[in-house]
């Protein structure tokens, strides 16, 4: 049995009339990397953003560590919290401040340490995305790919347990997206990280996830490893792993 | 569906929209209250908040102060005409100033521009998730955000009230000794100097304070719940504006009858 750290069980969300998550049972092993699939507007996002307590669940439940996640709130929810580094599809950086402070500001307002100690931090952080010395740079001067990674550094450098990357490659280049695979797996083994990686990059998949989720329709349709992703004979697997059309199978037209 | 009853519909829906704005800038209140033994941790953020409040405000300020103290010398010395005697221009003057005109129209052109900006920053931040980024990082946004921006509102809507009614009062000041005959400096002095009272400058000062909560309040709570893209910024930055201008209105009216009604009555 491998060791899980997370599990989520009849998980259910709506917005109104939309019912986004309807019922999602899956669970998180420590030390892997999951990637959570699905198409554009099915849930991916929500159903992470649950992880963290930045949406509140309709029904259901998640522990980690055998702690209920689900209604935490106050200082429980921000300790919870600080176990997870977050970088958001659209990395979602503070316009109002220049890189090394977006880096800082977690440990900024959340410890005690010195303006030095945390330089020294947002310094090795930003060293380890592979962005030396660009703490004094606005935000509005960074590429894409740069923002995303300049998200990294913010998220890692309180420490998590667990990072949530969401869409990282949506919208880079090939190339880029291949830098970000490559620190998607320096995190993983220099850090001994958990990481779940939503997405629907397929070379992305292969390159750094142990095992997949598939998000369709408020469900998951699949849930192994990768290798079992790669060879599911299911019709909306495979058309979602190949990149095609699903097989006509009485659903669909 | 009869017209009666779409009416009904339609304006029982804004009702409830109304009830949920209220609830939410009432609920945010209480959150800031909580907050604020920590607003030294934001010391740095709550002086930028301030200067900006400050240099947002201060041209239009000049203009609009300098302008409606001079009106309101024309306006005074015609009304009086030969009635009332010249003595009670620089008092009537002064009282307007101070009382009503300083504060309200301090509050309604500064708070255009104030709830305008929080609530386009932070609406912007909502939509590009630098909100959600922030919870993660543990961070409270309305102790990191709203926090310096309300007390930087509260402390600094009196100080430019203060500057805006030395403004009126000089613009008064001249515009009367240079158009009114028999008007002397000595004369609009000694008006002002006859019907001093420390609880009109007191009560002009109250006022600024709570439109400076508004102002920066309205902002915040049409801000944080922009939805949907720059469209919605500016459907946050809209209702902010009109919300503070309704309010600080309304709250004129109250806040006048409580002082002048019950307390120093
Ligand atoms: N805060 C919200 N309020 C209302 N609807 C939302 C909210 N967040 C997401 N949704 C809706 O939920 C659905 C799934 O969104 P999301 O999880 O962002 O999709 P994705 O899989 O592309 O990440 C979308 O239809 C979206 O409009
Ligand atoms: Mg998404």
């Amino acid at each position: 049995m491998s060791d899980t750290l997370i599990s989520i069980r009849g998980l259910e969300k709506a917005f109104g009339e939309q019912a986004v998550l309807r019922g999602i049972d899956m669970d998180v092993h420590r030390g892997e990397t999951l990637a959570i699939l699905g198409g554009s507007g099915t849930g991916k996002s929500v159903l992470v953003k649950h992880l963290v307590g930045l949406l509140d669940a309709d029904a259901g439940s998640i522990t980690m560590d055998e702690g209920e996640v689900v209604g935490l709130g106050g200082k429980h929810l921000y300790a919870h919290r600080r176990r997870f580094g977050y970088l958001f599809q659209g990395a979602a950086l503070f316009d109002s401040l220049d890189v090394g402070e977006n880096v800082g500001l977690g440990l900024k307002e959340n410890t005690s340490k010195s303006d030095d100690e945390i330089n020294a931090i947002v310094a090795e952080k930003l060293a380890l995305v592979g962005l030396e010395g660009i703490e004094d740079k606005r935000v509005a001067e960074l590429s894409g790919g740069m923002k995303k990674r300049v998200g990294l550094a913010r998220a890692i450098a309180m420490e998590p347990e667990v990072i949530i990357y969401d869409e990282p490659t949506t919208g880079l280049d090939p190339v880029t997206s291949a830098v970000i695979g490559e620190l998607i797996l320096s995190m993983k083994k220099s850090l001994a990280i958990t990481s779940l990686v939503v997405t629907h990059d397929i070379p992305l998949v292969k390159r750094v996830a142990d095992r997949a989720v598939l998000l369709h329709e408020g469900k998951l349709i699949f849930q192994g490893t990768v290798a079992e992703l790669f060879a599911s004979e299911h019709p909306r697997v495979r058309a979602f792993v190949t990149g095609t059309v699903p097989v006509s199978n009485g659903e669909a037209q | 569906m009869t017209p009666l009853r779409s009416t009904g519909i339609y304006l029982g829906r804004q009702v409830i929209a109304l009830l949920e704005d209220v609830g939410a800038l009432a609920r945010l209140q209480g959150q800031v209250f909580r907050f604020t033994p920590q607003l030294f941790r934001s010391s740095r953020l709550f002086m930028e908040q301030m200067l900006e409040i400050g240099n947002r405000s201060l041209p239009l300020v000049f203009v609009v102060s300098i302008f409606s103290g001079a009106v309101t010398a024309v306006q005074a010395s015609y009304q009086f005409q030969a009635w009332v005697p010249l003595v009670l221009l620089g008092s009537t003057v002064f009282r307007s100033v101070v009382i009503e005109l300083g504060p309200v129209l301090t509050a309604l052109v500064v708070g255009g521009r104030v709830s305008a900006a929080i609530a386009a920053e932070i609406g912007t931040m909502k939509v590009t998730e630098q909100v959600d980024a922030l919870e993660t990082l543990s961070i409270h946004p309305v102790r990191y955000l709203v926090l310096p921006r309300f007390w930087a509102g509260v402390i600094m809507l009196p100080v430019i009230t203060v500057i805006a009614d030395i403004l009126a009062i000089m613009g008064a000041y001249v515009v009367a000794l240079l158009t009114i005959p028999n008007m002397t400096s000595h004369l609009f002095l000694e008006g002002i100097r006859l019907q001093f009272y420390a609880h009109d400058v007191f009560s002009g000062l109250l006022k600024a304070v709570f439109f400076g909560a508004i102002m920066t309040m309205t902002g915040a709570v049409f801000g944080l719940r922009a939805q949907g893209g720059a469209e919605g910024v500016g459907q946050a930055t809209m209702k902010a504006v009109v919300a503070s201008c309704l309010l600080i209105l309304v709250l004129d009216y109250f806040l006048a009858t409580v002082l002048f009604q019950v307390i120093f009555e």
